[in-house]
């Protein structure tokens, strides 16, 4: 179910539709710093799980996202 | 030191990134400059080869710049990196080589492109300096080497492991921003800053706004923020849906402002620094020892909210990086330096900041503590009144600010820092959230 809306989010806030789990955030998407403050923003609003500044250059791709949502300490 | 064959090396043309920074070098000093606190002192011979085996794994370490503008290349040289030693600089000295660092004169066209300096402060503690021209290293390749540089001086790593040279740059841009295209492209994004230029220029022109001096000095203030303020920062950014990067630079305009420009409500030029190294195809290894970043140059209005304001770069930023205008800015700033430099008439901006992200520097390698690093960079005459270099480390947010001395005193610098972290420190009104 994380991964359904993960890839939601992913996909809401590039603006592109068809992201798959394996896509890198910024190499295959074109994510830049903005775009993935405001993912993890989104994470953090819709489960609750706090993604440390120094873990964001971690999440390379969506499936990391999942991964840590999942995780969620 | 002997060259070896098997080793790479760095014999290419200049990028323009390369070649705006090295002529500036003609003008005044701009320079990198990473001060870390060391515990115990390291012993010069072992400092000596450590140094040894990183410049033969970065080929940037093994060339010197050859040839006139627009037309210069790396070449390769022999000499072992630079070191000097200050033996009993004294206790409670650290950074107060860092100003005199700044304003070294490097010799570009005889390289090394590093000079280290090793300074004892007693207590059985030492500084080390390391200075690079600006062309030559950015933020993510410069931590790397200290990171390498750390672990070799605690005798790990095993053999030298040469890291790749940084390529031309613009080979591995996207195809619309190469060839003739790319150039035509350039050019436009070249008339709209000139554009926005004169636009500020008729703007501000009785705004007495600082000139040039050539009497000026790059003088170094550093403010950290204790953990507890880093995670109430980072969560207001959060909740602000902005990168730390455009909170800071709205939080040091609005009190630069303020201190400087005593509260007029005027445009504002600040810089930001686009990293290109995970933008370009392939993307770039974060050992090329190498300048892979563009500037930014943005006018913005400030207003009076700091939050505001914050979301304001944010999105302006924004657009400009997912359009693409990193690779222009990259192109264009080579003829925006010689506009710059050889009028001399025209400060570049009032502010440039640099938020890095975390430094991935340990606290430990070895028998060794590095308890304190800071990471600065030159002010060059004409560039801006205030330099923040902003990088997370154990949780702590750290700030290198530069300044000039020709243009306010060691107080007002310290009051515009106190006042932007006391304006961060509020945090967005939750209702003005988006």
């Amino acid at each position: 179910m994380s991964a359904t809306e993960v890839l939601s989010i992913v996909e809401t806030t590039l603006g592109r539709r068809g992201i798959r789990l394996e896509d890198r955030l910024i190499q295959d998407l074109g994510a830049e710093s903005m775009d993935v403050v405001a993912i993890a923003a989104a994470l953090e609003d819709r489960f609750g799980v706090r993604l440390a500044e120094e873990e964001l250059p971690t999440l390379e791709r969506v499936a990391d996202l999942v991964a840590r949502v999942e995780r969620r300490s | 030191m002997s060259r070896d064959l098997a080793l790479p090396v760095l014999e290419r043309r200049l990028g323009a990134f390369e070649e705006a920074m090295v002529l500036t070098q003609e003008y005044s000093p701009f320079n990198v400059v990473v001060a870390l606190r060391l515990r115990p002192a390291p012993p010069v011979g072992a400092l000596r080869q450590a140094l040894d085996v990183v410049q033969r794994e970065q080929p940037a370490l093994r060339c010197a710049v050859a040839g006139r503008t627009g037309r210069r290349r790396f070449v390769p040289v022999s000499a072992p990196l630079p070191l000097s030693v200050d033996e009993a600089a004294g206790a409670a000295s650290f950074l107060a080589a860092a100003e005199e660092e700044l304003a070294r004169r490097l010799p570009l066209a005889e390289g090394p492109l590093l000079h280290v300096r090793l300074r004892r402060l007693g207590e059985g503690e030492a500084e080390l300096l390391l200075t690079f021209p600006h062309a030559i290293v950015d933020a993510a390749s410069g931590i790397a080497l200290v990171e390498g540089l750390l672990r070799r001086l605690a005798g790990e790593g095993g053999d030298p492991a040469p890291a790749p040279p940084l390529p031309f740059l613009p080979a591995r841009f996207p195809a619309r921003f190469r060839g003739p295209l790319g150039r035509l492209r350039a050019l436009a994004a070249l008339a709209r800053g000139l554009g926005s230029e004169l636009g500020f220029q008729l703007r501000t022109r009785r705004a007495g706004l600082p000139g040039i001096d050539r009497r000026a000095r790059s003088r170094v203030l550093v403010l950290e923020l204790d953990e507890a303020a880093t995670a109430a920062l980072v969560g207001a950014t959060r909740r602000a849906r902005v990168t730390l990067n455009s909170a800071l630079c709205a939080a040091f305009l609005l009190a630069a402002r303020r201190h400087l420009r005593g509260g007029k409500q005027l445009p504002a030029r600040l810089f930001t620094m686009a990293d290109l190294r995970r933008w370009v195809e392939p993307p770039l290894d974060a050992r090329a020892l190498g300048a892979g970043w563009a500037m930014m140059r943005f006018v913005v209005e400030p207003g009076e909210d700091v939050w505001a304001l914050a979301r304001s770069i944010n999105g302006m930023v924004g657009d400009r990086l997912r359009r693409g205008e990193k690779y222009l800015a990259y192109q264009t700033i080579l003829p925006m330096m010689r506009v710059g430099l050889g009028g001399r008439r025209f400060r570049m901006g009032e502010l440039a900041v640099s938020h890095v992200g975390p430094a991935p520097i340990a606290t430990r390698y070895g028998a060794y503590e590095v308890p304190e690093l800071q990471v600065l960079v030159s002010n060059i005459d004409l560039g801006p009144e205030y330099i923040v270099q902003s990088r997370l480390r154990g949780g702590r947010l750290a700030w290198g600010i530069v300044y000039l001395d020709t243009d306010m005193s060691r107080e007002l610098a310290e009051a515009v820092a106190t006042e932007a972290a006391a304006l961060l420190a509020a945090g967005p009104p939750s209702q003005e959230v988006p």
